[in-house]
């Protein structure tokens, strides 16, 4: 069962990106997942800068298109995944996805959306939306209880207007 | 980054220690007299590869898997061979190496294998397979920073080239600017922020339905359209570093595809492709010539599969020139992804008797030093 | 005399062997195992040259490697496999497979009985297999195949009528699960039983049924050359398969998505 929040968290700025990002980094514990996706652009990059600036990481956090998977060391682990390159979801075992999630660290995962049968079936999904003024539009779907646990706690996090459908 | 082996249990411990050391101490003396052969290894990212080369210039065989026909080197039964399959290509990569070279596993002084940056998944099995040849061979293992090996490629095809020297590696995981003060010593200038060069291309082509990969539809296109048609962002142009930051053009592009859009107006594509190119070289280049100059270096190498952008290579290859500094490009197959360049990398560690031990790892942010 | 090295990684434990055959006979040198989570890679090779020169004996004496394919974690399996490879590749010897979950059934050999084992599967799975042991031997009941816990604890319950002794890290996260559920027909073994050994990796190698295995390579060394050897996938299930059929149909999701499916 999903428990969507739409547009529950609006971001006006690559700096709100960023800042949501870092509230949300708090929250975090071993094993959770988050999945981002949205138009290139969207600041799925940048949300997750803020998420490993929270975390305490001191490396830069770049795109992991080309290489599929960057790892970050912080307070917590960072598995930073892009599935953009990938064809097929068995090619998602030549990278050890499944025993990465599991490995003990936070897991933030682009372009997940593309092997919806490859989510754990408890993880945080977020829509980022692009509205015509150029503002961000983050829509939260909670699949599972500490999915729901994570929305929420983030939601109250940012302060932002919440809105559940 | 010299790796001494730990001691081991047991009398013989100590003579295979010996031994080990005295075929490190061949392999640096084979390497002196540029007779050197070495089996290179690079399992970083997608390919699986595997280079035979003597004196760290003579390329006697450069192999990827998806050249090999595995079917007549095996026959019958043979695994699908596809991307980041290396755990299934590794052995008959480095056999058909070893078969176009002409040589067998006695006629090697060391091995080399790619120890990062890269995949973690895939970077693990070309050193656990390298260090277990190592092991059974008695060869030495080198480890190589696959963005060395990246520089290094330049002076395969080059061998005027000399340091010191300042680098620039573009591909689709990589955009730095390197210092090369001397064969073997490399300090990092500078890196992308966000996006790689290589991939900033292939995503605006996404954008602009061009296919995947986009770098080759982007420039073919940008060369019939007009540069100056639309302003977008020189990022970082005038920071006093030498990072870069092409996330920020990448949301300029799609935030004019989208008002365009908006207002009913057809996009110019060569143009925006044009706009776009230019926008990505300009902060390439002026980067490149600051750092050529404060650093005071004649010579200047472009690595990387980006490399292959004739208009990244002119623009570089003319602004250097004013400057006094000659621009050296490897020919486009040593340019993406292989074994070869490893292999160059690696005669230069072995020049500096840099050895990796049996217990190594591989890391997916090796830095680069 | 010929000598043969076994060793496994697929689990969070390393384990490796060294054994002897002198005519019919086979005995264990040597054999060391140790958990090394997330270190296989750094740990294995070491271990291997320490054993070796413990026997004093140096690795141009191995006449057969074996290695396990798994099931097991992607990355374990993955780097014991290409450290096999090289090894064997470089000794131009013959390179066998060797069971992961069979390894740890093969510490039962002198348990007449049952033997389930449960390896983790991650993903909230198991990889449950049944062994019949006894009398120093174990035979393998079940192919390899990927289940969840209650299916398969389910399925057991209903098909068992003997006691069983469980074992495997699978019960690490899901002994209480098996337990409750199989009653008292299940005995849920030590914890210090639930991992290979040296001994056991050898004992698993030289029962190998499926090919490569390594009393075949012994026998005809070409018959296991080292570049066909393949790990153990059993994840991509038939309904995953179709799964990622389907999402190549799916058109891209953005502006900019990624190609839907192969070039």
């Amino acid at each position: 069962m999903a428990t969507t929040l739409a547009d529950a968290i609006v971001s006006r700025s690559e700096a709100d990106t960023f800042a949501a990002g870092r509230a949300l980094a708090p929250l975090l514990r071993p094993g959770d997942v988050v999945a981002l996706s949205g138009d290139l652009g969207a600041g799925k990059t940048c949300l997750t800068k803020g998420v490993a600036a929270g975390l305490g990481i001191q490396e830069q956090v770049t795109s992991p298109t080309f290489n599929i998977l960057l790892e970050h060391h912080g307070r917590l682990d960072l598995y930073h995944f892009d599935l953009y390159r990938l064809q097929r979801a068995d090619q998602l075992e030549d990278i050890d996805f499944f025993g990465t999630l599991e490995a003990g660290g936070v897991s933030i995962i682009e372009w997940g959306e593309r092997f919806p049968g490859a989510m754990p079936d408890d993880h945080l999904a977020v829509e980022i939306g692009i509205a015509e003024d150029e503002c961000r539009h983050f829509t939260l779907v909670a699949r599972g209880p500490r999915g729901r646990q994570l929305a929420s706690a983030w939601v109250a996090a940012v302060g932002a207007r919440t809105d559940a459908r | 980054m010299t790796h001494i082996r730990p001691m081991l249990p047991g009398d013989l411990g100590g003579v295979l220690e010996i031994g080990a050391d005295v075929a490190r101490l061949n392999a640096i003396a084979a390497a002196a007299d540029g007779t050197d052969v070495i089996l290179a290894i690079e399992t970083s990212c997608d390919e699986t590869a595997a280079s035979v080369m003597r004196g760290g210039r003579e390329m006697l065989s450069n192999v990827v898997a998806t050249q090999v026909d595995f079917h007549a080197r095996f026959g019958g039964v043979v695994p699908e061979i596809a991307s980041r399959k290396h755990t299934e290509a590794i052995v008959g990569v480095v056999d058909e190496a070893l078969s176009q070279a002409d040589v067998g596993f006695g006629g090697l002084d060391a091995i080399a294998v790619t120890q990062g940056p890269g995949l973690i998944g895939a970077l693990v099995v070309g050193v656990a397979y390298a260090k277990g040849l190592s092991l059974a061979t008695g060869l030495p293992l080198v480890g190589v920073n696959h963005l060395e090996g990246h520089i290094l490629a330049s002076r395969l095809s080059d061998p005027e080239l000399a340091t010191p020297l300042i680098a620039l590696v573009v591909s689709g995981g990589h955009t730095s600017l390197v210092h090369v003060p001397g064969w073997g010593e490399y300090h990092t200038l500078g890196s992308t922020l966000d996006d790689a060069a290589g991939e900033a291309f292939d995503k605006v082509a996404k954008l602009l339905g061009l296919g995947y990969p986009g770098g080759p539809a982007i420039s073919r296109l940008a060369e019939q359209g007009d540069s100056a048609a639309i302003p977008f962002p020189r990022a970082m142009l005038h920071s006093r570093d030498y990072d870069f930051s092409l996330s920020g053009l990448k949301t300029a592009v799609l935030t004019y595809v989208r008002r365009e859009q908006a207002a009913g107006r057809e996009i110019d594509v060569p143009d925006l492709a044009a706009s776009f190119q230019a926008a990505l070289i300009d902060v390439q280049v002026a980067k490149a010539v600051r750092a050529a100059e404060e650093y005071g270096v004649r010579d200047f190498c472009l690595g990387g599969g980006v490399a292959a952008n004739t208009a990244l290579r002119e623009a570089l290859r003319a602004a250097l020139c004013a400057h006094g500094v000659r621009l050296s490009v490897p020919p486009l197959a040593l340019c993406t992804d292989n074994a070869a360049m490893i292999a160059a990398a690696a005669h230069v560690r072995l020049l500096r008797g840099e050895f990796l031990g049996l217990e190594a790892e591989a890391s997916a942010s090796l830095p680069l030093r | 005399m010929t000598y043969v090295l076994a060793f496994d990684a697929a689990t969070e434990h390393v384990a490796i062997g060294l054994a002897s055959i002198d005519g019919g006979r086979r005995s264990l040198v040597a054999g060391v195992d140790f958990s090394a989570p997330r270190a296989a890679l750094g740990r294995l090779l070491p271990g291997v040259q320490a054993l070796l020169a413990g026997a004093g004996l140096a690795p141009s004496d191995l006449s057969a490697v074996a290695v396990g394919r798994g099931p097991g974690s992607f990355t374990g399996v993955r780097i014991a496999v290409a450290t096999a490879k090289g090894l064997a590749h470089g000794l131009g010897v013959p390179l066998a497979g060797l069971g992961t979950l069979d390894a740890v059934a093969w510490r039962f050999r002198d348990t007449t009985g049952l033997v389930g084992v449960l390896g983790d599967a991650m993903r909230g799975e198991v990889y449950p297999c049944l062994f019949r042991c006894g009398e120093g031997a174990c035979e393998r009941l079940d192919e390899y195949r990927v289940s969840k816990p209650a299916a398969a604890a389910e399925a057991w319950a209903a098909t068992l009528d003997e006691p069983t002794m469980l074992a495997g890290n699978g019960l690490l996260k899901y002994a209480e699960l098996f337990h409750a559920t199989l009653g008292r027909r299940a005995t849920i073994a030590p914890e210090e039983l639930w991992t290979p050994t040296g001994a056991s990796v050898i004992d698993a190698a030289f029962a190998e049924r499926d090919l490569p295995s390594l009393p075949g390579a012994l026998a005809d060394p070409r018959s296991a050359p080292p570049g066909l050897l393949l790990p153990v996938y059993t994840r991509l299930s038939d309904a995953e398969e179709a799964e990622s059929r389907r999402v190549g149909d799916v058109p891209s999701t953005g502006v900019a998505g990624p190609d839907g499916g192969a070039r």
